[in-house]
């Protein structure tokens, strides 16, 4: 399975672009999709599942143009948007029944996925109250249920993981690398350690466009021997702030403990600091605050 | 200090929603709704049907003449106009703006005091609309083109104005009802406007009767031989060249008119005010919860997942997987399902109630005044069709499905006409063993052209409004056996006209419309 986008653009009223010049190429496995607010990435996660339609650009779907032939995505297709609604009046199976047939599913086999769906996403328990009195951790987890009826091919989440407590996210997170083998799973987090403990490759959006795809591995290694942390007394922290890109900070008795990246060639010399091992947030931190300073992406 | 504070809360409140409501599609939509109303109640002299006419006379179309029906006929499009301001407060809840403003110092009063004057305020620049429109259509289809601006318009400041602010404090005295369904609410307003509108009532709320009293006052003693009669509202007349011409000099105005503007005026304040001791100021531990269902189990038990401290792995794989197997019969009945679901035991008493009248009550009863209110109190059920994805915020991934637009659609349209086919049943049975294979066509069609108005004005306007005010209108024209409002073939003269053939044309035109909205809604969403 592959997804082919070259040259997409989205253009909004007033000659905005929430998408510009995108292209990606995608095989199989999970991409994490980061990117500050604004960034364009429920936009581009909208276009691949077939609501709004690109202003201009090409995206395949295992060589079919989507705009042109969406039902092919549709029919493999499970997507779960960032803000989305329940009928509050159903219970779980009742939406979840309705959501089958809607989706092309009816029978005896449909209904004893939806019974294992809610068993393992914990609301077996509740399936017969009805939705609206459920929390937003139980929304969230229909939510899934529904992306999940139909044992979709792709699988395009925005912001999955909202709502969810820390148990149900790494209990979501896990499931979601068992199925992503033989799928296309496309996620987008503000939570970065969820993108970092799953995807295989990540992608980076900033303002619509494509800042950086690439393994994961090969992401991180740019900020390789890049990391560090210090000290840092209350005077020296504004200063500081305003020299290197700061990605942690903590008070401490005596000062701020700090986590910073160093800009290309770069070094450290009048404080002592301690190298530690860079992440995806300073790989994505470093990324974001590259493209403000315009150093490498210029508009 | 406190009074600038309370002045200021009250204007921002105003303000914010009065700008809301003005800036939605829908209050566009109520504006060329009231400009065609305005176009409709003052027909042409050889329109064969009247808003107000006077048995044997009918009024010269001069300035008072013109201003007067306008005037008259303002509680019919009360209505409307409730439906259009009935939600200020249901909105602040729904949008949880509701939540913020209850953590401020504003009081209730002062809350609905702001919505109070948000809402009179739209319901002036309808008036204003109205006022344009009357000094529009006398230039248009006055008998005489001696334009009189007090005659024509000042009807409209002691009349209409009044009503409006009426109407703006029923409908938030309503909305500030908290825990009281919306259904409920426009279904009980819609029982209370007929009640207010009723000739035989002592409640002359909309000042309707003591105008009409006075106007009748007039005709009498300038015409000996008026035969009494009088229609206000659409009439059917047919031609009105028999008709002898009543002229009207002066505008209708008495103390006891004024009185009584001023009375129900104070008396709807007076609501609003009372509205403010009950108000919930957005709490929503107070509204009742429906209650939860309990469903026994026949399977065994099932153990939670979560049983331990270790964090259990979903097993993915080990859940079965279904084959893709489309049916339009099953996606109908959850469709149904959907539609039932949730409703309240009242309505299910009700809606029982008439049913079970429309089998056993003397057919014209049934088929003239059971089959249509049975009809319309699904106006909650059938009014969301066109909306309740977005509402719901369901439409992203409910478009994102496979043919939404061949498989759900038709699958709700159709669901919708099974509902009001089998609420029909007795009266459908009725007629056709009586071989009035007419009305079964009429009532077979008027169950289709039902939801296909309610789809296809939701999908347009992203409202369930226009629909509840044209099917409420449409609903009243048949209890006041008017041909022209007829879906159902109930009345006579109707059938003779061919209703039902112009409403499966109109139908027809419906659900084209809803399908190339709902293909719009999908592409772009």
């Amino acid at each position: 399975m592959e997804i082919s986008i070259k040259g997409l653009s989205k253009k909004y009223k007033g000659n905005k672009y929430g998408l510009k010049n995108f292209d990606l190429e995608l095989k199989n496995g999970i991409l994490g999709l980061i990117g500050p607010n604004g960034a364009g990435k429920s936009t581009l996660m909208r276009i691949l599942a077939t609501i709004s339609k690109p202003s201009e650009g090409l995206i395949t779907f295992n060589g079919i143009d989507i705009v042109k032939s969406p039902d092919n995505v549709r029919k493999v297709l499970g997507y779960l948007p960032q803000d989305f609604g329940i009928y509050p009046n159903l219970t779980a199976v009742e939406f979840l029944i309705y959501m089958a047939a809607i989706k092309g599913y009816t029978g005896k086999g449909i209904k004893m996925r939806i019974e294992a769906l809610l068993e393992e996403l914990n609301l077996i328990d509740v399936r017969d109250r009805p939705i609206g009195t459920y929390s937003g951790g139980m929304k969230q987890r229909i939510g899934i249920a529904q992306v999940l009826l139909g044992d979709p091919k792709l699988l395009i989440l925005d912001e999955p993981t909202v709502g969810l407590d820390p148990e149900e996210r790494v209990r979501f997170r896990n499931m979601l690398m068992e199925l992503s083998g033989e799928r296309i799973v496309i996620l987008s987090s503000h939570i970065v350690s969820d993108i970092e403990t799953i995807a295989n490759d990540v992608a980076i959006v900033y303002q619509g466009r494509l800042l950086e795809h690439n393994s994961q591995s090969t992401v991180l290694k740019t900020v390789e021997n890049q990391v560090y942390e210090t000290i840092l007394t209350n005077e020296e922290f504004d200063s500081f702030r305003m020299q290197y890109t700061i990605s942690n900070s903590m008070r401490k008795n005596d000062g701020w403990a700090v986590r910073f990246t160093l800009n290309d060639g770069e070094k450290m010399t009048e404080r002592p600091v301690q190298p530690v091992t860079g992440t995806l947030e300073d790989a994505y931190l470093r990324a974001i605050l590259s493209a403000k300073r315009g150093e490498k992406y210029e508009n | 200090m406190k009074i600038n504070y309370a002045i200021g809360s009250i204007f921002h409140i105003a303000k914010a929603d009065f700008l809301q409501r003005v800036r939605s599609y829908y209050f566009l939509i109520a504006l060329g709704v009231c400009v065609f109303i305005m176009y409709t109640f003052i027909p042409p002299l050889d329109a064969g049907y009247k808003i107000l006419s006077l048995g044997n006379y009918r009024g010269f179309y001069n300035s008072a003449w013109i201003g007067t029906m306008v005037a008259m006929c303002a509680p019919f499009y009360g209505l409307i106009c409730f439906y259009l301001v009935n939600n200020s407060v249901q909105r602040d809840i729904d949008t949880g703006v509701g939540q913020i403003i209850s953590t401020t110092r504003i009081s209730k009063l002062q809350y609905l005091f702001g919505k109070l004057i948000s809402n009179f305020t739209v319901l002036m620049i309808i008036v204003l609309l109205m006022a344009i429109m009357t000094v529009a259509m006398f230039l248009f289809r006055g008998e005489t083109k001696h334009v009189e601006f007090g005659k024509l318009l000042l009807p409209l400041v002691i009349f209409t104005v009044p009503t409006m602010f009426i109407i703006a404090a029923l409908a938030l005295f309503f909305d500030s009802l908290s825990g009281l369904s919306r259904g409920f609410i426009n279904i009980a307003f819609f029982l209370l406007w007929i009640l207010m509108l009723s000739t035989s009532s002592a409640i002359d709320v909309f000042g309707f009767n003591s105008g009409m009293t006075e106007l009748k006052r007039l005709v009498y003693t300038m015409h000996s031989d008026w035969n009494g009669g009088y229609v206000v509202g659409i009439g059917y007349i047919g031609s009105s060249n028999e008709l002898k011409v009543f002229t009207l000099e002066s505008i209708i105005l008495s103390s006891s008119i004024l009185l009584n503007r001023i009375f129900w005026m104070a008396v709807s304040f007076g609501l609003v005010l009372s509205g403010s001791l009950v108000f919930n100021r957005f709490d929503t531990s107070k509204i009742k919860v429906r209650k939860q269902r309990t469903r026994r189990f026949t399977g065994e038990k099932r153990t939670p997942v979560y049983n331990n401290s270790i964090i259990s792995r979903i097993k993915y794989h080990d859940i079965p997987v279904a084959k893709a197997r489309f049916s339009y019969f099953s996606l109908i009945m959850v469709e149904i399902k959907l539609m039932l679901r949730g409703k309240s035991t009242l309505w299910l008493i009700i809606s029982s109630g008439l049913f079970i009248a429309s089998v056993f009550t003397p057919m014209n009863f049934a088929y003239k005044i059971a089959l249509p209110l049975l009809w319309f109190f699904q106006i909650l059920n059938v009014s969301q069709l066109g909306t309740r994805e977005i509402t719901h915020r369901c439409h992203e991934y409910i478009f994102s499905t496979a043919y939404p637009l061949t498989r759900q659609l038709p699958a709700t349209l159709a669901a919708a006409s099974v509902v009001m086919l089998l609420l029909a049943m007795p009266v459908g049975l009725r007629v056709l063993l009586s071989g009035n294979l007419y009305s079964v066509y009429a009532i077979s069609v008027g169950a289709l052209f039902i939801p296909a108005l309610a789809i296809a004005s939701g999908i347009l306007t992203g409202s369930s409004k226009l629909f509840e005010v044209i099917f409420t209108i449409m609903v009243y024209g048949i209890l006041n056996n008017v041909p022209f409002f007829d879906f159902i073939g109930a009345i006579e003269k109707s059938g003779e006209m061919g209703m039902a053939h112009y409403i499966l044309a109109i139908t027809s035109g419906l659900i084209i419309l809803a399908f190339s909205g709902r293909k719009r809604q999908i592409t772009y969403i």
